[in-house]
């Protein structure tokens, strides 16, 4: 049974938002429209101040993923060269499994399809370089090639896919996509991003080196940074600081919901160390309109690396094996 | 309650309305959207049940209006009529009313999903799988067709889309274990079917921001009840100011009760959803290629309420039924 906890969310409301539980941070009590609200959310001006990660928090973090990581993973002939990726789909089928529901295996569809198109979508309307969301999906449908990662897509990617489709099936992952970006589009004030957020940049990998390789995958939809002084003695002297991550997410959150949102924090912060972090990861659940903000404090990314920590165990079988992805940082550092 | 010849048609060759045109709720990007508030706080309950109640003795239902049209997107869409403003309590009220409910009717250990379709099996309208089929073949070639692709072959085109898409397999595993006999009727009726839809619609303006196969879902009880329900078609974004969403269904066969149903499913899904009501639904007929639009009133998202709380107490007592056995 999937069961969505009462505490900790967030109702973009009407009259009043706000959350009860640990992650609370009450919106102003005003009719807020829905751009407004996630706007607030991921610049930060909702409510208190989200706590930092300092750098001794990310050493014991790193520390208690690392011993979490060798606890699990024993050394075995079995298990020499193999890698096992961890992303947040992978947090959440380990909760799944606990469960009892089966893990179904990846394959492009449509659906699957939408947040990739939709991304090379939105990120042309926010170019002006197209109007709408559909027609800028209408665009990338029809040249995958060039708005999906260069002249040769790689095999098994989004673009070779769209490429061999049919045309009624193209028309299917067109309308996904266009359903998917007019949502994001509409749901944010982005004229009050300053600088532009990124929009969906290639993930991020952190790897970890042990009898089993172990890779975590850190994405976001959308990275947002805000502009502060670097200096109160010297104006003009400015520098970007990571605000917040959102993930646009399907269905509606679950309990492995909070841990797959860290995950995207907890990858930088290991990447790039705690100034770098994002201060919260926004999660967005478009179909049933529900918004969830997690800061991002040593105690979130603890609860990250339970998370993480457990699905490797879940996945460190010999049936398991995956290659490792090219991208993988070095392993073992944090930065 | 509908006015459809004052504005250009997308449907012909002159151009539509520039974007200065659009209504801004319709155009806006950043709809505003109100929503409904915490519904586990004791006071806020309270004042939303105090709503509820206010929203139980409003207006009576608004009353559907059938039309063979021309263009249904500006039937749809009825520049001319007024779109009610939204009240920003009502979602919290009715949500609140829903709420109760579930968590009296919850069962233990179980998830209740309650969706629209289901209630159209038990009334035995969508009971045989070929009439499931044809609704699912009719829905794919209709979003097709929404999106500018028209189908060569409607019935392989609507089974690639369909295996393409990734949320039709029960549709295609339904299909693959008809007899050879409905497997030609049912060939035969995709292709009418596809021919009044591609006659009747066209992609609509882009500017609309038009959504097809939209997913609502609603967890109620913290999350052991859901309701859910997929718009074929939604134009325009949420507004907090003006009602501005208009969804379409696909529906399956004549125009019935449970159809009428559907709507107020619908429309109580997306209010619940956005925490703004849309202010039209409709109801396209592929078969006698009729369009249903029902304006979106208070009454009606009451009797929606109406209609989920029996319907979560008829999936819930099912569900207990069936563990038992």
């Amino acid at each position: 049974m999937s069961v969505v906890r009462a505490t900790g969310w967030f109702s973009v409301a009407g009259g009043a938002a706000w959350v009860d539980g640990p992650s609370a941070i009450p919106l102003a009590p005003a009719t807020l429209p829905r751009a407004d609200a996630l706007t607030d959310l991921l610049l930060g001006t909702g409510g208190g101040g989200p706590a930092r990660v300092d750098a001794d928090g990310l050493a014991a973090v790193s520390a208690r993923l690392e011993r979490g990581l060798a606890s699990v993973v024993r050394p075995t002939r079995a298990h020499v060269q193999r890698c096992v990726r961890i992303g947040g789909y992978q947090l959440a089928a380990s909760q799944r499994s606990a469960a009892g529901a089966p893990e179904t295996p990846f394959r492009w569809t449509a659906r699957a399809a939408r947040r990739t198109v939709g991304l090379a979508a939105l990120r042309e309307v926010l170019r002006g370089r197209i109007a709408t969301p559909a027609d800028a999906a209408a665009r990338v449908v029809s040249r995958p090639e060039r708005f999906l990662g260069g002249s040769t897509p790689g095999p098994g990617s989004c673009a070779e896919w769209l490429g061999s489709l049919p045309a009624p099936a193209r028309a299917a992952a067109e309308a996904e996509a266009t359903t998917w970006a007019t949502n994001v589009w509409s749901a944010l004030d982005w004229e009050r991003f300053d600088p532009a957020p990124r929009v969906g940049i290639a993930d991020r990998w952190w790897g970890w080196a042990g009898p089993v390789r172990v890779a975590l995958r850190g994405r976001a939809d959308l990275r947002v940074d805000v502009r502060e002084e670097r200096s109160a003695s010297l104006p003009g002297s400015e520098t970007r600081r990571a605000a917040a991550h959102l993930l646009v997410v399907a269905g509606s959150p679950t309990p492995s919901s909070r841990a797959s949102l860290g995950l995207s924090a907890l990858v930088d912060a290991l990447l790039r160390g705690p100034e770098v972090a994002p201060e919260r990861v926004v999660g967005w659940w478009p179909e049933c309109g529900k918004a969830w903000a997690v800061d991002v404090d040593v105690s979130a990314l603890g609860s990250v690396v339970d998370a993480v920590v457990t699905a490797v165990r879940d996945r460190v079988r010999p049936e398991a094996c995956e290659h490792a992805p090219r991208r993988l940082a070095q392993a073992g550092t944090p930065r | 309650m509908t006015t459809a010849a004052t504005l250009p048609s997308v449907l012909d060759d002159r151009p539509g309305p520039s974007l200065e045109q659009v209504p801004e709720a319709v155009l806006s990007p950043t709809g505003p959207v109100v929503g409904d508030g915490n519904p586990f706080d004791a006071t806020e309950r309270s004042a939303r049940a105090r709503r509820a109640q206010r929203v139980r003795g409003s207006r009576a239902p608004s009353v559907p209006v059938s039309l063979h049209h021309d263009d249904p997107l500006l039937q749809l869409r009825a520049p001319g009529a007024s779109r009610a403003p939204v009240d920003p309590g009502l979602a919290g009220g009715l949500r609140a009313w829903l709420e109760d409910a579930a968590t009296m009717l919850r069962p233990d250990d179980c998830r209740v999903i309650v969706t629209p379709d289901r209630h159209a099996a038990a009334e035995g309208d969508l009971a045989s799988s070929f009439a499931v089929a044809r609704h699912a073949i009719a829905r794919t070639i209709f979003r097709m067709v929404l999106t500018g692709a028209m189908p060569g072959d409607p019935f392989d085109d609507a089974l690639v889309a369909l295996c393409a898409g990734g949320t039709g397999l029960r549709s295609i595993e339904l299909i693959q274990s008809m007899s050879g006999k409905d497997l030609a009727s049912l060939r035969g009726v995709a292709r009418a079917d596809a021919h009044q839809i591609a006659a009747t619609w066209r992609r609509p303006a882009a500017r609309w921001l038009p959504r097809t196969a939209e997913r609502i879902c609603v967890p109620l009880a913290a999350g052991a009840i859901e309701l859910r329900v997929t718009a074929d078609l939604v134009l325009g974004t949420p507004s907090r100011g003006t009602a501005s969403v208009c969804l379409v269904e696909v529906g399956a066969g004549a125009p019935a009760a449970l159809h009428a149903r559907s709507r107020r499913f619908i429309a109580l899904a997306e209010t619940l959803r956005s925490g703004a009501p849309p202010f039209r639904v409709a109801t396209y007929h592929p078969g006698p290629s009729l369009l249903v639009t029902e304006e979106v009133s208070d009454a009606m998202l009451v009797a929606a309420v109406e209609d989920a709380v029996d319907a979560i107490a008829h999936r819930a007592a099912t569900e207990v039924s069936e563990r038992g056995q």
